[in-house]
Formats: structure tokens, sequence, C-alpha cells
């Protein structure tokens, strides 16, 4: 007899998002199958990269990642058509780093302006990412919703303490919505429960397990991760059939690993592949246990994930 | 500075004067001197209860969150943060009142509440304990027949019971010639049958009353039953708190204290003098002669038993928990410090564990779980839940940490159970008002851990709450009252309250009743795990602790404590402990069944265990994260009219 490779026989598929509008939307998640196990059943959606656009010049980045993006810091309309025209983005996470009130406290008006703005002028789907206190992301994505109406742009980001403003604004303007948990599938399961009795479907929900990058607790997000995918694959649990998204970016970059200079740790080797290293590993990771969206920011480390995910995708 | 300086302290409003040396702690001082001061964390500044105002002089005292500037201006201080370092005139103020939470009048209720339950488990027990008191006669001696006194007493004993060589004590030799000779050489015989012991003789017949007492010690409240030996009957009952409150709520904290100098001797002082008392007023009571009272068997947790032993609990508290004993040796009531009774004898019901103890072994026993095919899941509700399951066949049991919100602790607004606590609550779907039931019948002077249940049950229920505990704003609800973020629910106005303050619930309230309800569930899910059974596998369920008779099931299961089982299964029995000391202390057959029983349960370890952790938090939401788990309460909140829930700032 001739050995068989066992399979898994999966009871529950990945709910399908749809980002983006009439002109960009794109399909994602409707995974019946654990990551990159297209051998066991379909994949129908590729895991996509967002790249990241900041609604103002950035501080403190190394000048060896300045350089890709230094030319359009000042415009983030510019900085999202070079992501997609030069380096092939699948999509533009804006990271909305001024409203925060230690950094700016730009209004909501302002602030959904530049979404409206960047959405106008590329044909990609657009997620938000709001930075500062809850109550202020909450009155920002409040307002982002209802300036882009229709859209399906991925709002983020509301969590346990702090739904039912923005999740309202999603459900009443047509945009999808990021649940946020710290690493927790109970959290997870828990504000998910909360956001579809306040009515909003399933297919609006896309999960951030608050990841971090390699060698910052990778492990235990990776797990949490994988566990949520289990549940809902394996035993069909509803809670946990939103697809992922990993805000990877911001964590790696911040690292000491990813910044600290050669003269300083020569053993360490060159400074931006080791960099771009630390991005894609991380990426790596975070796509193995599952997320079907990541957020990253150098385009070489893009390059090698893009290729990471077509190959074992096809 | 002087240290050997000394200081006058006085109290009011008791008007005791006392001397102390620099720098002695004040709260320390207050209890030195026999005043009562409360202090659930034992004395470490985080409680804030053990307030007082300093009216003259002027302490050494640490700043605290629990004391405003304003009062700090009025010379208020927390005693335990408080050194003495000048003369001084202290302002205790009234303390809640550590009086019995249930008075007589319940007690009978809850031991019918016992007979009608367990009827059956009752009329079966056969009373014949291990004491018994018998008539002999003992061979008179003459110059023919010259032995001792003692052989010839022996000799008669073993022509009565075929006891071999009995043990006599030497204080019951030395009264011996004396009783033998007192009614020509007939006496009445006080015999531990089990261990061939004579404990007692006196001159004559006997006397046909006999009587004995059963005792549990709560880490809150100590009852005792007055039972007549020769018909089962409780002749009478009482019960009162647990004095060693004040030197900690709960069990950690009374460890912690046992281990300080004089701390064991003095925690054991003060359980012995309530256990006195409550004998005395029984005496008092009954008109019975206490030289009739034989024997007295009592129940508690493992650290209760220590305390009262006198022994130390300290490696109760480390790991590996362990216990000294989880049985002490059976003695007389005299060694032990026991006043009135200088006949009896003690036996202590065997534990199983460090935090599984004799208190549940007679829970078990009052059960009658042990003796039947039925899976039973036993819950006794406390600081400390503990659970059995099992059947005669097998049983395993496990502790979880519950934390105080079942006994009132951890609430703004909670009480005990006694006069004026409110026990029921109604919220109306309309208008949000809450209607309520205090015990008593009077004005409510603060919420117990059943009424807490039942509130928030009903608050879940009726849309005032969400899943996480926390408040709907924008409900319309005009009896939440919101400054900024912080709401608090009203229950009842001031003007109807007994000290004319609102009831109220927090969300801090309901955070604490979330995760007492949660690590309940989350234990009953692991323990039946570890056997491979589930929720509906259940037979019965039994409830007991000092809230089982009011508590209301329905709503105990719509905040997920308990499994959404058909809630004819659950059966309450009040407090199980008194009941099954109640059934050792009459039979001597059910005395060795809690010995069986202790051995017959395997002991789980929780506090290790991810799974019991994982549910845990899980359990942080109204029912539970996996709503599958409480399908009967879905559709209740589906099939309610809920037009506001959840609807809110569309």
């Amino acid at each position: 007899m001739s050995f068989q490779i066992p399979k898994n026989q999966y009871s529950g598929t990945i709910s399908t998002v749809t980002l983006g509008d009439n002109k960009s939307g794109i399909p994602v998640g409707g995974d019946k199958a654990l990551p990159f196990y297209n051998f066991e059943g379909e994949i129908p959606n590729k895991p996509i990269i967002a790249m990241e656009v900041y609604d103002s010049k950035p501080e403190k980045w190394p000048e060896y990642l300045e350089k890709y993006f230094k030319d359009v810091f000042d415009d983030p309309v510019k900085w999202a058509k070079k992501c997609v025209n030069d380096y092939g983005a699948e999509a533009i996470c804006l990271q909305l780093k001024s409203i925060n009130p230690d950094s700016g406290d730009m209004s909501p008006d302002k602030a959904a302006e530049i979404v409206k703005k960047v959405r106008e002028a590329v044909d990609k789907p657009i997620i938000v990412y709001g930075d500062g206190p809850m109550e202020k992301i909450s009155d920002v994505m409040k307002k982002v919703s209802e300036v882009n109406q229709d859209s399906n742009i991925l709002i983020g980001w509301i969590e346990e303490d702090h739904y039912k403003t923005v999740a309202a604004a999603c459900m009443g303007y047509n945009n999808n919505v990021i649940s946020v948990n710290s690493m927790d599938v109970n959290i997870a399961k828990q504000l998910n429960i909360l956001l579809t009795q306040l009515g909003l479907p399933p297919e609006r929900i896309v999960m951030d397990p608050s990841t971090a990058s390699i060698g910052y607790g990778i492990e235990y997000c990776y797990s949490s991760m994988e566990r949520l995918k289990i549940a809902a694959l394996l035993q069909d649990d509803k809670m946990t059939q939103m697809p992922l998204i990993v805000n990877l970016a911001p964590q790696v970059w911040k690292v000491k690993e990813a910044k600290e200079s050669e003269e300083d740790y020569p053993e360490w080797g060159n400074l931006e592949q080791r960099g771009i290293n630390w991005e894609s590993i991380s990426a790596m990771s975070t796509l193995i246990s599952g997320t079907n969206i990541v957020v990253m920011r150098h385009p070489k480390a893009i390059e090698l994930i893009n290729k990471m995910i077509n190959k074992l995708l096809g | 500075m002087n240290n050997r300086k000394k200081y006058q302290v006085k109290f009011l409003p008791s008007n005791k004067t006392r001397t102390f040396k620099h720098g002695f702690n004040l709260r320390q001082a207050i209890l030195d001197s026999g005043l009562e001061i409360e202090s659930s964390c034992g004395g470490v500044g985080t409680c804030g209860k053990c307030i007082v105002q300093i009216k003259e002089g002027s302490p050494e005292t640490k700043k605290t969150k629990f004391i405003s500037e304003s009062e700090k201006k009025e010379g208020f201080v927390l005693s335990c943060l408080t050194k003495i370092t000048d003369d001084l005139v202290v302002f205790i103020p009234e303390q809640k009142k550590t009086r019995a939470i249930i008075d007589k009048g319940k007690l009978a209720e809850s031991s019918n509440v016992y007979a009608d339950i367990n009827r059956k488990e009752y009329e079966k027990v056969e009373i014949k304990p291990w004491i018994e008191k018998v008539n002999l006669k003992v061979e008179e001696p003459s110059l023919s027949y010259g032995t001792s006194d003692l052989y010839r007493f022996k000799k008669a004993v073993k022509d009565k019971f075929n006891i071999e060589d009995c043990i006599i004590p030497i204080n019951v030799i030395r009264d011996l010639p004396k009783k033998l000779r007192g009614k020509g050489w007939e006496v009445a015989v006080t015999i531990d049958l089990n261990k061939s012991l004579i404990i007692n003789i006196e001159a004559g017949k006997k006397n046909d009353e006999l009587y004995g007492l059963a005792l549990d010690i709560g880490t809150t409240t100590i009852v005792m039953y007055l039972v007549d030996l020769n018909d089962g009957k409780i002749i009478g009952s009482d019960s009162d708190y647990n004095p060693q409150i004040k030197f900690g709520e709960d069990i950690i904290n009374r460890i912690v204290y046992s281990n300080k100098e004089g701390g064991l001797k003095k925690l054991k002082e003060v359980v012995v003098d309530c256990i006195n008392n409550l004998i005395w007023r029984l005496l008092l009571n009954s008109h019975i002669d206490p030289d009739n009272i034989i024997s007295m068997v009592v129940s508690g947790n493992s650290t209760m038993m220590h305390l009262f032993y006198e022994v130390s609990p300290k490696y109760i508290r480390e790991e590996p928990y362990i216990t000294v004993a989880n049985r002490f040796s059976d003695c007389r009531a005299t060694e032990l410090g026991i006043k009135h009774i200088e006949n009896a004898f003690v036996f202590s019901v065997q534990g199983v564990a460090s935090y599984l103890g004799g208190d549940i072994t007679a829970g078990i026993l009052a059960t009658g779980m042990s003796n039947s095919k039925d899976l039973a899941l036993f819950i006794d509700l406390g600081t400390n839940g503990e659970l059995v399951v099992g059947n005669s066949e097998w049983m395993m049991g496990c502790s979880c940490s519950a934390g105080p919100a079942f006994e009132g602790g951890g609430v703004k607004c909670g009480t005990r159970a006694t006069d004026g606590a409110i026990q029921k609550v109604w919220v109306d779907q309309e208008t949000y008002k809450a209607e309520v039931e205090a015990i008593g019948g009077g004005k409510p002077k603060g919420i117990c851990g059943s009424g807490l249940i039942d509130v928030i049950g009903e608050m879940y229920m009726k849309g005032v709450i969400d899943r996480k505990g926390k408040f709907n704003k924008n409900i319309g609800n005009q009896y939440l009252r919101c400054i900024k973020d912080d709401c608090l629910y009203i229950l009842v106005e001031g003007k109807d309250t007994a000290d004319g303050k609102d009831i109220f619930i927090s969300e801090v309230d309901i955070d604490n009743l979330m995760r007492a309800k949660a690590a309940i569930y989350a234990g009953i899910k692991t323990l039946l795990e570890e056997v491979g059974l589930s929720v509906y596998d259940l037979d019965k369920v039994y409830l007991a602790g000092g809230l089982g008779k009011k508590l209301n099931v329905g709503n105990a299961v719509v905040i997920g404590m308990l499994p959404d089982i058909n809630i004819e299964k659950y059966s309450f029995l009040g407090n199980t402990s008194i009941t099954g000391s109640y059934l050792s202390l009459l039979s001597s057959k059910k005395y060795e069944e809690t010995v069986k029983i202790a051995d017959a349960i395997t002991y789980v370890e929780l506090s290790v265990n991810m799974k019991f952790m994982d549910r845990y938090v899980a359990g942080l939401f109204f029912p539970y994260t996996d709503l599958q788990d409480f399908p009967t309460v879905e559709e209740l909140i589906f099939s309610l009219d809920n037009k506001n829930r959840g609807k809110e700032e569309k």
C-alpha cells in the first residue's frame, strides 16, 4: 500500500473581507486551510502586503530607509503613489501619527481629508491606523468613515473598552474595522462577539493580535495567531474566523537591531541588510502563523516576502 | 530621639487609656487594647478600612490614597500606617458589626432546609456516636479479693465490651476510687469505643441525658449546634462571626498573621473564646447540665483547623502548599482551652488538602453523593470556591480562588449576609428601576453576595450592562449617574436606605464579581475535563455556602457562573459543613464515612493549570466567551425585548 500523507479535515472557513471600493476592491481571507496549506484546502486569496504611508514627515528614520521615500515625505498622496507605482504595493496603510495630541493633534476633519485624497489618488485599498489615546482615535476614525463613505477602507482600530463609536461609524458608512486584542484569543473572540451583536457583519471585521517583531515576543504572537486559525478552521468557531492583519513595520523599525550602527555593533553586520532581514523574517513568521495582511516598510524586504508568498502559493 | 519613651493613648468613644512604647503601631495598639478595628488586608495599608481620627497629638503616619486632603486636615489616618510617637487621643469610628450572620430563627430554618432536602439521608442515620455512656457495676473488693480498683474496673469493662485493655488517663484514675465508692460500686462510664479510651467516670447510674456539639469554623462565620445524642434533635444553635476577621479577612492574611510573633497563639485564643461564648449562650438557653455534653465534632477548612489546634499553617501558603495534618488528633476539650464542657472529647472532620478541608468532606457527607451512583458536582461558594465531582465510586476536587465578592468584599456597597443586606433584585425592563428585597425586610444597608449575583444577572438581561460588564450609557437609564467615564448604577436612593447613603453598583464592583464567577466556572470546566466529562453528564449539582440558600440559580447561570444545564438538577443546601459535622456527631458510621470520603477525593491543583487560566479569561465576559456553552441564556437574551440593547450611538 502506498503512503498517504495525512490531511487535516477543515470544518470552518476564514471569512472574506472586501477591501477597497469598486475600482480598487480586492478580497482578503476566504482560506479553507491553514496558512500555505493549499495542498489540504483552497486558499483563494493570497496574503497581501500593505505599504506604510505617514501623514507627516517621519522622525528618526535611518538614512538607508529614508533614501527610498525622502522625496515624498512632504505629501502622503505622492508617497502612496510611489509605493504603488515604484514598489508594487497591494494596499496602502496610512499611519495617522499626527492625530496624536502629543505630536500635532491634527483635527478629525483634516485627517479624514488626507485619507480621502490618498484614496482617490491610488486605485489600491486603504488601511488606516490611528495613534494616540483611544478617545482621539475614535473621534478621528468616525470622521474618516463618514468622509470616505462606501469605500471599504479598513479602519484601525478599536479595542474592548472603546468599540461602539468606530464600529457604528463603519457600519453606517460601509467601511471595515480592525479589532485589536493583546495576543489573547479570548479577548479577540469577546470583541468580535460585541461587534457582531452591535450589528456589524463579520465580513467587515479584521483582527489585529498586536504582533511584535522577532526578538520581542513574536513566539507568543505566533501561538496566539495559530490558535485563532486552528479554532476558526478546525473547530469552526465563528468568532475567530475573521482575517488577520499585522501592523508590523512600526514594530520592526523601532528595535535596536534594525537601527544601531555598524560602528557600535560590527559583529551584527551591514545595517541595511540587517534591517531588511529583521523585517522580512518577522513578516514570514507572521504569515506562516496566519496573517492575511502584513504592513511593511522596506521595499527590499517587501520584494523578498512577495517572492515567498508567490513561491508557496504558486 | 528617645526610643524608650512611652506614650499615653486614649481611645474614644470607649475612653480606654493605655500606654505604648515609642513607634508602636496604632492599629496593633487598638487590637491589643481589646477594641475592634476593621482591616481586611491584615494591616498592610491596602484596604483602607482601619481609618481612625486623631483628636489630640501628632503621630507619625504615612500618606495613603484612602485619606483625602480634607480628611487629613481633620486628623483622619489609617491606623495601620500610623506609629505612636506622641500622647494621643484617638477616635475609633463605629465598626461594621461583627454580629451573628444568621440569628437563631434563621439557623433553625436552615436546619429545616437540610431536613427537607436530605430527609432520606437524615432518616437513614442510625444514632450511634463513637462516645457512649454506659452503666457499669464493678466488683467490690474484700480481704479475700484484694485486687486493685483499676484491675476490677478494667475487668468490668472487658466483661461488658470485650475490650481487653482499655486506656484510662491519669486524671480519670485519680478520681476512680472516689467515684467507685460514691454510689456503691455503680458507675456511669463515658467511653470512646473506637479507641478503648475511658473519658469519664461518674458515681452512680447514668442519667439518660447525653449531648454533643457540632461545630463549623468558617473563615467568616462560626456555627454551633447543641444536639441531643439520644434522638438526634438539635436543641439549640447559635453562630457568630469568626473574631479572627480583625486579623485579616481571608485565609492568606490569617496565615501571614499567624507567622508573626505571638500571632498563632492570638488567633487560636480568639477563636476559642468565641467558641466558649457560643457554648455558654447555648447552655444558658437550654438549661442542660454541661457535664452531660460528651463530644464535639468540628469541621472547617484546613487553615481554620490548624489555627484551632494551634498548629502553624505556614506551609499551606508556600509551594508546594502542604498541610501539617489533614486531621488532628482527637483530644479532650479542655486540652484545647475550651471551657464549660470538661467531659467532652473533640473530633475533627478529615480534610483532603491545603485548600480542600474538612468543611468540604463534611459537605460531601451532607449531600450523600458518596453513597449514590448519580454523578454529582458539589460547589462550596466562598472566598475560595471548592468543587468536588464524582459519585460513590470516585471523587475529584479542586479549589479556585474567587475573591471576596461572594461575601460582599471588594464591592463598594457590599456587606455580609446580615439584616439589611440586599439579597434579591429585580430590574425593570422599561425604566431600569431596581426593586430590592433586604434580609429582615427593613431598610437596606448594603448588598450581599447573592444580591450581587442577582443584580448583575438582572442588569445584564435588561441591557443595563454589556457583555464586558460595562454600562450601556445611552439607553436613557436615569438611574445611571456618570461623572466623565465613571458611572454608578443606583439601586436604592439614599432616602430609602438605612444609613441615608445611596446603594449603588460600579463597574469596579461588576469587575470583582466577574472575576469571582469566572474562577468558579473555569474551575468547574477544568475539573470536569480532567475526568473527561462535560457539564451535561452531571445528574446533580449541590450548592453550598453562606449564600447558597438565597442564591437565584437562574441569574447565576445567566452571568455564566454555573453551567447552563437543567435548572432542576441544582439543589441548595446552605451550610453543609455544619450539617456534615452534625451527622458525624450522631453516628460513628457517618464519621468513618468522612474519613473514607477524604481518602477518596483526588485533589487537582488548578494554580498551575494553563487551561484553567485560559478559561478564567474566557469567563471575564457575560456569560462566557464560548457562547455555545450557554445556549439557554443566549436564547433568553435573544427573546427578551431588548430594543435598547447595544443599539446606542448609531
